[in-house]
């Protein structure tokens, strides 16, 4: 298994979203995506995809976000390219901080809805 | 008359030893412990030099003698770190928060008291559910904890600047349970402390609450009532629906309870809504963000329905600060220290003398 790092965008991290590359990917990484590809949908009658023997590994890039208010970081195994920019994964590991969960829907609008209390009126004696 | 017990009261109060005012008032330390065990009086001038240096008036010198909260009957919160001086400096401004409620009590009908007393034994968390049900505040948060309490007749005052240390401590006098709260925490933190003082006022009042440790059972029975109290479970169950993986998923909750995020994050666990893992995580991470000194989307402090109604009757009536302090021989800054956030008492500021009228000169210019 080999991992390289590429910049992706702000959907990186988010579970329900596929963040992409920000700069297209060269003709080794397609190779490697390509392959990536066929061990991840095996079809027993297709033709072989041709491979450099040094490139038959696994194939996973560290994905990384920054912006000034997070970052956003993910190792994925890519499968797919499209107009040469990786476009799904079949597996993808988000990495969070401890109690930190980038990208998943905040609860909102919880209600303010407060116990009655009689509040006593002042008397003189 | 000099009164040795008021001496005690004023050096106390200023977290002083009998050394240290021995040596402002130049006289040796006997000279102090003779004066304070009623042996010899202090001379007029030693008496000025007194007044000084605790920056009491002499007037408080002479006055009778008054009930003076103990140490065995009170319940201060993580007893084991403060120091003994820290706790008679606490404890001497709830002699001064007496006098003044004494004083407050003869021009002013109180609320009676309604606050039922449980067995020791019972859970912290059935007690928290019982006396709602008794005051029938049913599931719902409580929006101020100050007039909750004002309004079941528990009198409350704030900690004094030299007792920051002190979380907050609660007593009995005879049968009114006093709450001192510390006005320098965030919001949510006091009233946390106000329900943790609660307990110890319905579930410990004959069970020993005094010289409680952080770790003692009694101390982990408060804090479980008060987060029972503060966020019943039947709340908690119907408004938390998503889950909760991040600190900032808690912030809305928050809100809701009014309460600290840590404090909320320790419930969720009680109710067996987050695990033991999670809460860690979640400890962890509020911890580096520094939510654990800071609250984060902090709520306005929480203040006091009856002193307000007070000092704006006393205004209403010319009764100045300096007029309760002839009337009490309680020094203005105290006053100020008893009720600091609570109430605003700018409006009784000033000794009563109006602003002199400045004669104008009007002319008709045609």
């Amino acid at each position: 298994m080999k991992v390289a790092f590429m910049n992706t965008d702000q959907r990186t991290g988010i579970p329900s979203k596929i963040p992409s590359c920000v700069s297209e990917r060269g003709s080794v990484a397609e190779l490697l995506i390509n392959q990536n590809y066929a061990a991840a949908h095996p079809r027993l009658f297709d033709d072989q995809i041709e491979i450099d023997p040094i490139l038959t590994y696994d194939f996973w890039y560290l994905c990384a976000f920054v912006s000034e208010k997070h970052i956003a970081a993910e190792l994925s195994r890519p499968i797919e390219l499209t107009n040469a920019l990786v476009s799904d994964y079949s597996e993808r590991v988000i990495l969070w901080q401890p109690g930190e969960k980038p990208g998943l829907r905040r609860p909102d609008g919880v209600e303010e809805d407060f116990a009655e209390i009689e509040l006593p009126t002042l008397k003189r004696r | 008359m000099f009164n040795p017990q008021r001496l005690v009261i004023a050096r106390e109060r200023r977290a002083m030893t009998k050394k240290g005012l021995a040596e402002l008032i130049g006289v040796t330390t006997n000279t102090v412990h003779r004066y304070e065990g009623g042996e010899i009086e202090p001379s007029n001038e030693s008496l000025e030099s007194i007044a000084a240096a605790l920056d009491f008036p002499i007037a408080f010198f002479a006055g009778a003698d008054v009930d003076q909260p103990r140490r065995e009957n009170a319940s201060f919160r993580g007893l084991a770190s403060k120091t003994a001086r820290v706790m008679d400096a606490a404890l001497q401004s709830g002699t001064l928060a007496y006098l003044f409620d004494d004083w407050v009590s003869t021009i002013y009908g109180r609320v009676e008291l309604d606050l039922p007393q449980f067995e020791p034994e019972m859970s912290p968390q059935v007690a928290a559910k019982l006396l709602r049900q008794h005051w029938r505040l049913g599931d719902k948060p409580i929006e101020n904890m100050v007039h909750l309490l004002e309004a079941k007749g528990i009198r409350v005052f704030s900690l004094a600047e030299n007792t920051r240390e002190i979380d907050a401590f609660s007593v009995w006098r005879n049968d009114i349970p006093y709450v001192f709260l510390n006005r320098f925490k965030s919001s949510e933190r006091s009233r946390f402390d106000a329900a943790h003082e609660l307990c110890h006022l319905c579930l410990h009042k004959h069970g020993g609450a005094a010289a409680i440790h952080k770790n003692s059972p009694i101390e982990k029975d408060a804090q479980e009532f008060a987060g029972a109290f503060l966020m019943p479970d039947a709340d908690l169950r119907a408004v938390v629906k998503s889950s909760i993986y991040s600190v900032e998923d808690l912030l809305p909750y928050k809100k809701r309870w009014r309460v600290a995020a840590v404090a909320l994050a320790y419930r969720l666990r009680e109710a067996g809504m987050i695990g033991d893992a999670r809460v860690n995580s979640l400890y962890v991470e509020m911890s580096r963000r520094g939510w654990l000194k800071n609250e984060p989307n902090g709520m306005p402090r929480e203040q006091s329905h009856y002193w307000q109604q007070v000092f704006d009757d006393l205004r209403n009536s010319g009764i100045t600060k300096a007029a309760i302090t002839a009337a009490t021989g309680i020094p203005g800054r105290e006053l100020e220290s008893l009720l600091f956030g609570l109430a605003n008492m700018l409006s009784i500021d000033g000794d009563g003398a109006r602003t002199p009228r400045r004669k104008v000169d009007l002319r008709v210019i045609k």
